[in-house]
């Protein structure tokens, strides 16, 4: 096979992915579509499907079309689009710190909707007093889930401005480090020979909000990139991300951390978690769990804290049969909707 | 995948999700080689443009959006399941026994989608869209969020790529 040409390969490719992707999903395996709500505005809560993971193979398919339903009828969640804020004109005298040689996220693209906002713009409910000569652009469509701004000089994304509106499992969940695992190509557009290394991680009040912060470097085969974050993982949910190769670009994500106002949190539970389960009681339909959060950059090095939250898990959200135990080992990662569990990722389960 | 892709009629939930869920599944599970993740990663893809129906103009900017919608969801669901695909050294987890088994025993085809599966994520998700998504180059940079120039150098580095991973398989 290996002597074939280029356009054999091609063809090969193609012909090899077409027939395994037909053959894995046939047409007839399409769900049908869910009653979609017609109201203009309304809300929908969004229901993770992990747990689906856990039902019975032959009721797969059948759980999926329900869970969709389920994912539309449903409402009440404070996920309505952010509003595009209009500019205010009023300039904050911060002087922006040296310019980047590449600052965009890893998902960036040049699209845009709205008008570009500049000195106190208002971000998906968040205020963000710009530096001088700084404007927001609204490129809503770059993370699914997330409204984007890109903040920086002409529209740059010197740094990357996310409200994550879709809770759960693809939600707010931060671009964590974790060893190896970590897309490396996302970031460096290629194969980073090693991953990434985590420089700080804690947590820190931004703009009135408990913030979680993380800085680490990757090294990419065209240098070393420097990539920070805040991000606030409770309702509303919010991230603050920078990506450069100008390690100083981290000043610039703490000019704008500064700068910003987060409206209040609505909801009690994070929307994600994870750490090692301390203690579980059976309760009712599930388990009540104590679990005491581990943060870090690997999965083999998390760094223990000392927040304990106490979680509800329904058996729904496990593997049939599956008993929490291994107390003090047990690792889970929980997503909420903000007051409950609603799916549980075991790694490596 | 490309039925929609030039669609400029007004958006049409219903149509959308019987032209795309299928299609859209398939692309999911050539990304993360699990039916059953792809079909979860296509169903929040729906929801959220679902939620977002009124900043997308038409069915293009929707099929847009849930390419990348389900490539970015892609990315997560492999984030998730990085540490036992660590230990797994990528091997390739079959999705239906017996239809993989059928699948595999087409030699040719089980090289190549073995050798893709060890690729570095970006390189598959341009070798995927590509060439079972029969997307151009423009169209790929849009779902991925990289400059054209580098779908077309990661296009090439990843089919050297391959053909190193085939010729060490032989």
């Amino acid at each position: 096979m290996n002597a074939m040409s280029d356009e054999q390969l091609d063809q090969a490719l193609g012909q090899a992915m077409q027939r395994q992707s037909l053959q894995d999903i046939p047409a007839t395996r399409t769900p049908p579509a869910p009653p979609w709500a017609t109201e203009a505005g309304r809300t929908v809560t969004y229901v993770p499907a992990k747990s689906r993971r856990w039902l019975h193979a032959g009721i797969g398919v059948a759980a999926a079309a329900a869970v969709v339903t389920a994912v539309v009828l449903a409402t009440g969640h404070n996920g309505s689009p952010a509003p595009g804020g209009t500019p205010t004109g009023s300039t904050v005298p911060t002087t922006p710190s040296s310019p980047t040689t590449d600052a965009t996220g890893p998902t960036e693209t040049p699209a845009t909707t709205d008008a570009p906002q500049s000195g106190t713009a208002t971000l998906g409910g968040a205020t963000v007093a710009l530096p001088t000569g700084w404007s927001a652009v609204h490129r809503p469509n770059i993370l699914a889930g997330a409204d984007t701004w890109c903040l920086g000089e002409g529209g740059n994304c010197r740094v990357t401005f996310h409200r994550h509106d879709v809770v759960g499992y693809g939600g707010p969940e931060p671009e964590v480090p974790t060893g190896t695992t970590v897309a490396t190509s996302k970031y460096c557009g290629t194969d980073a020979p090693v991953g990434p290394v985590l420089i700080d991680s804690r947590t820190s009040t931004v703009g009135g909000r408990e913030a979680e912060y993380r800085k680490w470097t990757l090294d990419c085969p065209t240098g070393t990139l420097t990539i920070a974050q805040y991000v606030l993982p409770s309702a509303p949910a919010y991230e603050i991300f920078v990506k450069s190769d100008y390690a100083p670009v981290v000043t610039d994500l703490e000019t704008i951390a500064k700068a910003t106002t987060f409206p209040a949190a609505t909801g009690g539970l994070r929307y994600y978690d994870q750490g090692h389960v301390e203690s579980a009681t059976a309760v009712g339909d599930g388990y009540d769990i104590v679990l005491r959060r581990y943060t870090g950059s690997d999965v083999n090095d998390w760094v223990a804290t000392d927040v304990r939250t106490t979680y509800h898990l329904t058996t729904t959200l496990l593997p049939p049969g599956y008993v929490i135990g291994n107390l003090g080992r047990e690792v889970l990662q929980l997503y909420t909707d903000g007051t409950a569990a609603t799916s549980v990722v075991i790694p490596g389960g | 995948m490309t039925t929609a892709s030039h669609d400029t009629s007004p958006l049409d939930l219903d149509r959308l999700y019987a032209e795309q869920w299928a299609p859209l599944v398939r692309l999911g599970a050539l990304l993360v080689d699990d039916v059953g993740a792809a079909e979860d990663v296509v169903q929040d893809a729906f929801v959220s443009l679902y939620r977002r129906q009124d900043s997308l103009r038409n069915g293009y900017a929707a099929s847009a959006y849930l390419r990348s919608a389900v490539v970015n969801g892609c990315r997560s669901a492999l984030r998730h399941r990085g540490v036992v695909r660590r230990t797994m050294h990528l091997v390739a987890t079959p999705s239906d026994g017996a239809d993989r088994a059928r699948f595999e025993a087409v030699t040719d085809d089980a090289q190549l989608m073995s050798a893709l599966r060890q690729l570095p994520h970006q390189m598959r998700e341009v070798l995927v869209l590509r060439h079972w998504g029969a997307l151009t180059e423009a169209e790929i940079a849009e779902s991925l969020g990289i400059p054209a120039g580098t779908v077309k150098s990661t296009s090439s580095r990843a089919l050297s790529r391959l053909r190193e991973i085939l010729g060490g398989q032989s």
